[in-house]
This record gives C-alpha cells, sequence and structure tokens, in this order.
C-alpha cells in the first residue's frame, strides 16, 4: 500500500493520465530494460506514480535520489551499497565493476531521484554502467523543474531515453471528473466547492490536493460531517494559508 | 607492418553505435569492444576496462589485492588471440592514458579503433566511418602458437642414469629440453614432498607419481616418470608400481565457464578449469605442470573452444603450472589402512637415498642383506653403484644424473655399458 502525502488516510489513487502513462512508461522500460523519464515541476504526482507503477511489478527496484550535487564516486557507493547493503571499497573502477557484476544478475529497475541535480559526469557514469552488454537494469529518471531541460542537454540521453512522461498540474476538467473519487470527504461534492479549491488552494497539483484533503478531513471529523460544506473548505483554505 | 589506429567520431553517442560494436564483437572473435569509464585517467582504469569487455571480474580476483597491470591485459589479450580493439567513449582516456593504450596495443600488433564523442578533437580527426569500419573484410584468426612441442627419443636407461645418457647421445638441444622437462618434474614431486613435510604415505606417493608422469608423447612421459623417479630416489622413498593416470574429462556449463573466464589470474583460472574438467582433487591439481597442458586439453581431457583461450594464457614450463584461487593445497595423508612400505623395498630405497649424498657416502657389503645385496648389484651393473673396497659408491653416472654434480663425467674415464638407445634391461621402467 503506498503512503499518501502527509500520510492521509482514506484516499485512492487517482487513475489520471499522467499516472496511467507512468505506468505503462516504467512497464516498457523494464521490458526493454531501457531509459526513461519521469519529469514535471514539484507536487504533481510523479514519485506517486513511479511508486504506484512499481507495486505491479515483480522486479527488485533501487532507488537513489541525490539532493545535492553528487560525485560518480558517491553514486557509485550508494548504488552498491542499495544492491549489496556493504559500503563499495577499492578504487571507483573496482567498485565500478563490482556494480556492474551486480546489476548483471537479474532485470532489475534504479530510480534515480532529482535527477536534475545530476551533472554530465553521473550521467556518464551511469550510462557506461547501463551500457555494459552483461547489465540488465532499466534506469528511470525522476526529476522535478528544469529535469528535462538538463537531461535534453546531454546528446547520449536523447538516443536512450526510450519513454518519457511529462507529468502537468490536473485540468479543470480532471478535477471535476477524478476528484469526487479521491477521498470519502469529496463523495457528491458540490462541482463549485472543487473548483473553488482547486482555485484558491490546489491548483491542479497532487500533493497540494492531499495537504488540503488532510485539513479538511480533519475539520469534517470535528464536525462530525461526512462530506465538504463550504464553511468546512474555506476553513481549511485559511489554514493552509491559501486564498 | 605497424597495426592502424582509426577514429570514429560519434557526436552524439548515439545508443546504435555503441550496440552496433558491442555486437560486432559478440560476432567477431577477433573483435574485442572495451567501453571506458567517465575519468580514466589512470592505467588501472583501462586495464579494468580491458580485463572486463574479455569476461574477467573482480570477484574473481584475491580479496587482498585489487591491482591489475598491462601485463595483465596483454597475457590475455594474446590468449584471446584480439585483433582489432574498438574503444568506446575514447574521449573519457585523460591523462596519457591513450598513449599508453596505443603502445601497449601496437605491441601486440592489434589494430585499434578509437570511438570517440562529442565534438570532434582537433587533434584526432576521423579516419574512418561506422559503416565502413563494420563491413570492412575480416580475416580469420591466425591459429595461435602451439604449446605442444616434439620430444626427442629418449633412451629407456633407469632414472639414476638417464640425464647421463641423454648427454652422450641427444643433440645440445635436445638434451637441454629433456633436461628441463627431467628437472621440473624431480622438482615438483620434490617440492609436493617439501609441503606434505616429508611424512608421506605409499598411497599418495603412487596417486602423485601417476600424475606427474601423466603425458601425451611416450618420450615426454618417460622423462617425466624418472624425474619424478629422482625425487623419491634422493630422498630415499621407495619407487611404486603405477601406470600413468588416465582422468575423464569431464563435460562444463556455460554458467561453470563464465565463472572461470573470471578469473584475472591464469594460473588461478587454469586450476579451476583443471580441477572441473579432470574431477582431480585439489592436491593432484597442484601438480600438474604446463607441458602437461596441450592446446586443447589438460592430462588428456578435451577442454572446450569457449575456454582453450585460457590454456593459451598458461605457461608452458615443467614446474607446477597451476594455482588454486586460495593457495597452494597441502595434501593430507591419505587413509592409507595398514599398508605401509614393504620392508625390503623401504630397505632398499633408504639404502639408494644414502649413496645419492655424494661419493663420501657408502655401505659397507658386510652390512647389507642377502637381497639388498642382490639389490645393489643390479644397480652395480647399470653402472648406478660403484663396488670397490668393500663397499658400495653411487658411481658419477648416477650422481650427475640425480643433479648431485654438475657436469657428466668423461666417458674414457667411466666403464662402458650397453648401448642404452637399444638396452631393455631398466628395473625402473615399469
Amino acid at each position: 500500500m503506498i503512503r499518501h502525502y502527509l500520510g492521509l488516510r482514506g484516499a485512492e489513487a487517482l487513475a489520471t493520465r499522467h499516472l496511467l502513462l507512468t505506468r505503462q512508461a516504467l512497464s516498457d522500460v523494464l521490458e526493454s530494460e531501457a531509459m526513461g523519464a519521469i519529469v514535471g515541476a514539484a507536487g504533481l504526482g510523479k514519485t506517486f506514480a513511479i511508486e504506484h507503477a512499481i507495486q505491479a511489478r515483480a522486479e527488485p527496484v533501487i532507488t537513489l535520489t541525490f539532493e545535492a550535487r553528487p560525485t560518480m564516486r558517491l553514486i557509485a557507493d550508494r548504488l552498491l551499497y542499495a544492491l549489496t547493503g556493504a559500503p563499495g571499497h577499492g578504487t571507483r573502477f573496482a567498485m565500478t565493476d563490482q556494480l556492474m557484476n551486480r546489476l548483471s544478475d537479474r532485470r532489475r529497475l534504479v530510480v534515480i531521484g532529482e535527477a536534475q541535480n545530476l551533472n554530465r559526469d553521473c550521467f556518464e557514469y551511469l550510462r557506461h554502467l547501463h551500457d555494459d552488454p552483461a547489465t540488465r537494469f532499466a534506469l528511470l529518471f525522476d526529476g522535478g523543474d528544469g529535469c528535462w531541460e538538463v537531461l535534453a542537454r546531454e546528446p547520449m540521453l536523447r538516443s536512450r531515453i526510450y519513454r518519457r512522461v511529462a507529468f502537468a498540474p490536473l485540468t479543470g476538467e480532471d478535477v471535476l471528473a477524478l476528484m469526487p473519487g479521491y477521498h470519502p470527504i469529496y463523495h457528491g461534492a458540490d462541482p463549485e466547492l472543487l473548483q473553488l479549491i482547486d482555485e484558491k488552494a490546489t491548483n491542479g497539483r497532487l500533493r497540494s490536493w492531499a495537504a488540503f484533503t488532510y485539513t479538511a478531513a480533519e475539520a469534517c471529523r470535528r464536525c462530525g460531517a461526512d462530506q465538504i460544506s463550504r464553511p468546512i473548505v474555506e476553513s481549511a483554505i485559511t489554514q493552509l494559508g491559501a486564498g | 607492418m605497424m597495426p592502424t589506429v582509426d577514429v570514429i567520431v560519434d557526436p552524439d553517442n548515439d545508443v546504435a553505435t555503441v550496440k552496433a560494436l558491442h555486437a560486432l564483437a559478440a560476432r567477431e572473435p577477433g573483435v574485442l569492444t572495451v567501453s571506458i569509464a567517465p575519468g580514466s585517467d589512470a592505467q588501472p582504469a583501462v586495464v579494468w576496462a580491458i580485463l572486463r569487455a574479455l569476461g574477467k571480474r573482480i570477484e574473481q580476483l584475491p580479496q587482498t589485492s585489487f591491482k591489475v597491470f598491462w601485463m595483465d591485459a596483454e597475457r590475455w589479450l594474446v590468449a584471446h588471440q584480439i585483433a582489432e580493439m574498438v574503444v568506446l567513449s575514447a574521449h573519457h582516456l585523460r591523462g596519457g592514458t591513450a598513449e599508453q593504450l596505443e603502445r601497449h596495443v601496437a605491441r601486440l600488433r592489434i589494430a585499434l579503433i578509437l570511438v570517440y564523442n562529442g565534438p570532434a578533437p582537433a587533434r584526432v580527426p576521423a579516419t574512418t566511418t561506422l559503416t565502413a569500419f563494420l563491413t570492412r573484410p575480416r580475416r580469420p584468426q591466425p591459429p595461435a602458437r602451439s604449446r605442444t612441442r616434439r620430444w626427442p627419443r629418449v633412451p629407456r636407461s633407469h632414472p639414476l642414469r638417464l640425464r647421463y645418457d641423454c648427454s652422450q647421445h641427444l643433440a645440445a638441444d635436445q638434451f637441454e629440453q629433456v633436461d628441463r622437462l627431467l628437472f621440473g618434474s624431480l622438482s615438483t614431486l620434490s617440492a609436493w614432498q617439501w609441503r606434505c613435510g616429508g611424512d608421506v604415505t605409499p598411497r599418495q606417493v603412487r596417486r602423485a607419481l601417476r600424475l606427474v608422469s601423466t603425458a601425451n608423447d611416450p618420450d615426454q612421459a618417460y622423462t617425466r616418470r624418472c624425474g619424478a623417479q629422482l625425487a623419491l630416489l634422493c630422498a630415499g622413498i621407495p619407487v611404486p608400481r603405477t601406470r600413468p593416470l588416465a582422468p575423464h574429462g569431464r563435460p562444463l556449463t556455460d554458467a561453470q565457464l563464465d565463472v572461470i573466464h573470471g578469473y584475472t589470474t591464469s594460473w588461478v583460472a587454469g586450476y579451476v578449469l583443471a580441477e572441473l574438467i579432470t574431477g582431480l582433487p585439489a592436491a593432484l591439481v597442484d601438480l600438474i605442470a604446463g607441458d602437461q597442458i596441450t592446446d586443447d586439453a589438460i592430462l588428456g581431457c578435451m577442454v572446450p573452444d569457449r575456454a582453450q583461450a585460457i590454456l593459451r594464457a598458461l605457461d608452458t614450463h615443467h614446474e607446477a603450472a597451476l594455482q588454486g584461487p586460495a593457495g597452494p593445497t597441502h595434501d593430507p595423508p591419505l587413509a592409507d589402512g595398514h599398508s605401509p612400505w614393504p620392508h625390503a623395498e623401504q630397505l632398499f630405497a633408504a639404502a639408494v637415498g644414502w649413496l645419492l649424498n655424494g661419493r663420501a657416502a657408502s655401505i659397507p657389503v658386510s652390512d647389507t642383506s642377502a637381497k639388498l645385496r642382490a639389490q645393489l648389484n643390479q644397480l652395480h651393473a647399470a653402472g648406478i653403484v660403484e663396488r670397490n673396497r668393500g663397499a658400495y659408491r653411487a658411481s658419477h653416472v648416477a650422481l650427475y644424473s640425480s643433479y648431485r654434480l654438475p657436469a657428466p663425467p668423461i666417458p674414457a674415464l667411466t666403464n662402458e655399458w650397453d648401448d642404452p638407445l637399444t638396452s631393455t634391461g631398466n628395473p625402473a621402467d615399469n
């Protein structure tokens, strides 16, 4: 079971277009042991969609996120640790050889979070691991703002990115069609209220919807209400500092 | 003619180029595609890349050392009969590594194809295209230099005079060849005995003697056997009657072959291969010498084509050529039940061992039993033992033949014996 943002309970995974595309893309890159990219601004549900897609697969998955500017050695070390449970030793080239051997034993998925933080050497290093005829892993770059621009600057990735999903905020129609099924507090909700929430607090961003729902559900519980009402919505918007 | 260095420029580092060049290497046994990791500015990085492309794996290196050297790469490039080496991402070769690579590869007469990505470097303009390179006609690999040697016909002399007889009857180069083999098998068995702590059981001796006496060629086998017998005689150990070993080859799986190819150290790769293919215990695999390994077999057990590069990487000398991943194996005493050496054999071996200590070592005839006297008299008739002033002594011939004397005795000063090439009276030839 995937954890929603803030540990929101009772929420469903929305079958948005991007979630379905991510699922298909992840399946495709895994089957062909290729590279893929899931990009888009923060809070649009990329990581949730990837985790959701991974749930449906049996292959082992390694997820590495590099917040600061990593080095090739750091990538090698973290990847080896994830594969073996032990820190790497020896030179980077010795570690690279160990990594290639480990990455050859079975098909697996390596997800690199915040891929926009990687520099050219790091992309080259990952490409080097991936290009080895013996290794059998799919590589998925998950990145926020500017990620695609960074990936697109690397000519070597242009011919290697097999699937790309560019996340965008939910449209007004998406909100009206999907949100009533997101959480019990929205069942049979007035579309005007949903539009109000989207306009004032969430702007089509799923992470904002989760934060709003968490707040509104707590308000509903306090009021003994099953569904949202205008006062609850306005109160939650105020609590979130939106509007 | 110097081998060529070609440059292909692939500005976008297209995955199709990489795949096409890897596919070429998979199809053509003489082509190797090496992928250079970013930041390869030191020799080990490039050597690693070459070894990895040849199937070597770091897990099969000794755990205490991850060091690799150009000579490792060179040994295996020759063994795998590589004629063309494609280097992907050659722009990552920095700090003089490109020049080192060119120099080493040129020495082996291997054609080098450097694939540069990104903007074409000014100093290395493209000399060919991917299509032109892929469609270039390729000749079949020339046959590798054979490990198998022709052995001269050696007299079937007693081990304690074979060396002397060979020095008299063979041409100098032939004698040198036989002498090296004789000494090689002697030192192999001596080293084994030393590792055993000198305390060896008859069954152990029989087993080791059978292994050391195994060879394809009858003259080679005879010389090997004599060398091994010399080691036993000098140590005062009885020589058992045995036949050479004839192990039955076992099939190998692809997974086993992959593991064997993973070893960077050739003698370890050869050891694991020999162990699997012959099914012999580790203590015997330790005794296999370079000359007992032919172009396609170990002790007569056929090696699959895929593993024959390992045989080409092994030394051809006459001492033990293989070593297990954990170093030399201790041969533990075998459970012999209650079968010690027969007393008479032990007595004779001890007497011969004593006499071989030098001209100063003697055994009074009066101290010998009738049976021992008969045995020593047989050696006397063969010119191995002298009998004068009421005592037995080793002859100069025997001392030279057992490497106790550096030069052969002058024939005019020794007794005349039958021509050993026609002689059949060899008590140790069994």
